[in-house]
């Protein structure tokens, strides 16, 4: 019965997770009878799958030329002068905060949030945020402080309101709270309700970063001001 | 005894003549039957130095497109292609000021393949690096970092910095103006670190400003440091992923 569960789609594999406390231990322990050999049919499925990426690549490649600008030149400053687009989320964040925020804390916090993520709490057991005995009122204002303590974290320290954050962060906090208004039986509600708190904290980690990057690649140009792409062009 | 008698018996030739050189060097070669039983087959991954990274035995279910979406596999192999460009790409180029910007212009407009070789590197970079980050978040999704898979998700953290590094000190090496001022407002975000940044600045640059010396070191962490500790790091990981469960499942 668990076994059959271990092949079920994610989303139902995860709430198999939910009923069984069991915890599999390695592939031995699967049913030897659902095993395949990997070769030759799944090698050549991943032989295929090499072979398309690499036809892309080599297709962009004879297309689109590498950028090669003018040589170096320190007294030339051009202006924006933005970092490579993964990290021009942690620029955008210097439009708000002083460089220790956007070039120490946010990058070394959020690495030691990566590696602490799967030690953190208990992640075998996953609990979510909304079930049919969650209490509504509570569950809301537990939401509502959490939220107003992040958004306090984030406007105090701020030279200027750093609405690129909070903007992202209502959004979020509205899918965490929705379950409330939509109930947890179907559609939305359900699929909303289902997710973990850590779940929630990595989608908010990860829209905000999303965000702030397209910002920073796309809607800024000289001296960091607000630019539309379509209408100034990208700098 | 028992796996060489099944393999004499799979591979030797028939008892009237004795194997040609070829047939002796073709046995040397490839030390496994046919694959056509499912003794050959499985002998055939187990024998081979690249294919025994697979197992023997899949589970059908890891195997759906969408249950990784082959991200992890597209990591490592654009890892491997952005490790044979690049070897064709040092050739060309010498890691001063301002020869490597005179190096990378005879690249794109001179050495025959030069601009091709040199948009692949460039591509496939930004590729790897969209790659290793869609992968973090398939596995998240996927639930495939909770126990016992624990410690491969904090590998894969080290990994997902290694390849950000990567691409970032290959970022300075063309010495152009895009170059030179993405890597300056890094470091100078870098020495914003209390106590250690300024330090770190001029270690990493080998003086106060991005010079030739940052050149050299950046070259140095790109074509030998970085790369060495990814494929390390790249062997615990995927030794890992077969000891902690396989592929994908939640466990």
């Amino acid at each position: 019965m668990e076994r059959r569960d271990n092949r079920m789609t994610p989303h139902r594999g995860e709430r198999a997770l939910l009923r069984s406390r069991g915890r599999g231990s390695s592939w031995t322990d699967r049913d030897p009878r659902a095993l395949q050999l990997w070769f030759p049919g799944f090698f050549l499925r991943e032989v295929v799958a090499l072979l398309l990426v690499t036809a892309g690549l080599t297709a962009l490649a004879l297309l689109v030329d590498a950028p090669l600008l003018a040589i170096a030149d320190p007294a030339s400053t051009p202006d924006p002068s933005k970092a490579p687009w993964y990290f021009v989320g942690l620029q955008e964040l210097l439009h708000y905060y002083p460089p220790v925020v956007s070039g120490a804390l946010v990058p070394a916090g959020a690495v030691v949030l990566l590696v602490l993520l799967p030690y953190l709490g208990r992640p075998e057991r996953r609990v979510p945020l909304w079930t049919d005995d969650t209490r509504r009122g509570v569950r809301l204002i537990q939401i509502t402080a959490g939220v107003a303590v992040g958004i306090a974290l984030m406007v105090l320290p701020a030279a200027h309101l750093p609405w690129a954050l909070l903007v992202p962060t209502l959004v979020v906090a509205a899918g965490m709270a929705a379950p409330a208004v939509l109930g947890t039986r179907s559609g939305v509600g359900r699929w909303l309700s289902a997710t973990t708190l850590r779940g929630w904290l990595v989608s908010w980690g990860a829209t905000t970063a999303v965000v702030l990057s397209i910002i920073g690649a796309l809607f800024r140009g000289p001296g960091w001001s607000w630019t539309w792409p379509w209408l100034d062009g990208i700098f | 005894m028992g796996p060489l008698s099944a393999e004499r018996r799979d591979t030797a030739a028939s008892p009237e003549a004795p194997p040609g050189v070829w047939a002796r060097f073709w046995r040397s070669l490839v030390r496994h039957p046919a694959p056509d039983t499912d003794v050959g087959r499985a002998r055939t991954v187990l024998g081979n130095v690249v294919l025994h990274l697979r197992p023997v035995k899949v589970d059908p279910a890891d195997y759906r497109f969408t249950a990784t979406f082959c991200l992890g596999g597209l990591s490592a192999f654009l890892f491997l292609l952005l490790t044979v460009t690049g070897v064709f790409l040092m050739v060309y180029f010498r890691p001063t000021v301002p020869d490597a910007y005179h190096d990378i212009e005879d690249l794109m407009h001179a050495v025959p393949g030069g601009s091709f070789m040199r948009n692949l590197h460039r591509w496939a970079a930004h590729g790897m690096v969209i790659t290793v980050l869609l992968h973090m978040v398939r596995v998240f999704l996927r639930g495939a970092y909770r126990p016992p898979r624990e410690f491969n998700w904090v590998v894969g953290v080290g990994l997902l910095v290694l390849t950000l590094a990567l691409s970032y000190t290959g970022y300075l090496l063309p010495w152009d103006q895009l170059a030179f001022w993405a890597v300056s407002v890094g470091t100078e975000m870098a020495a914003s670190v209390p106590w250690l940044g300024p330090a770190l600045r001029r270690l990493l640059l080998g003086g106060d400003e991005v010079g030739e010396s940052a050149v050299l070191r950046f070259y140095v962490l790109h074509c030998i440091a970085l790369p060495l500790a990814a494929l390390g790091l790249m062997a615990v990981h995927f030794w890992r992923v077969r000891k902690d469960g396989g592929l994908s499942q939640p466990l």
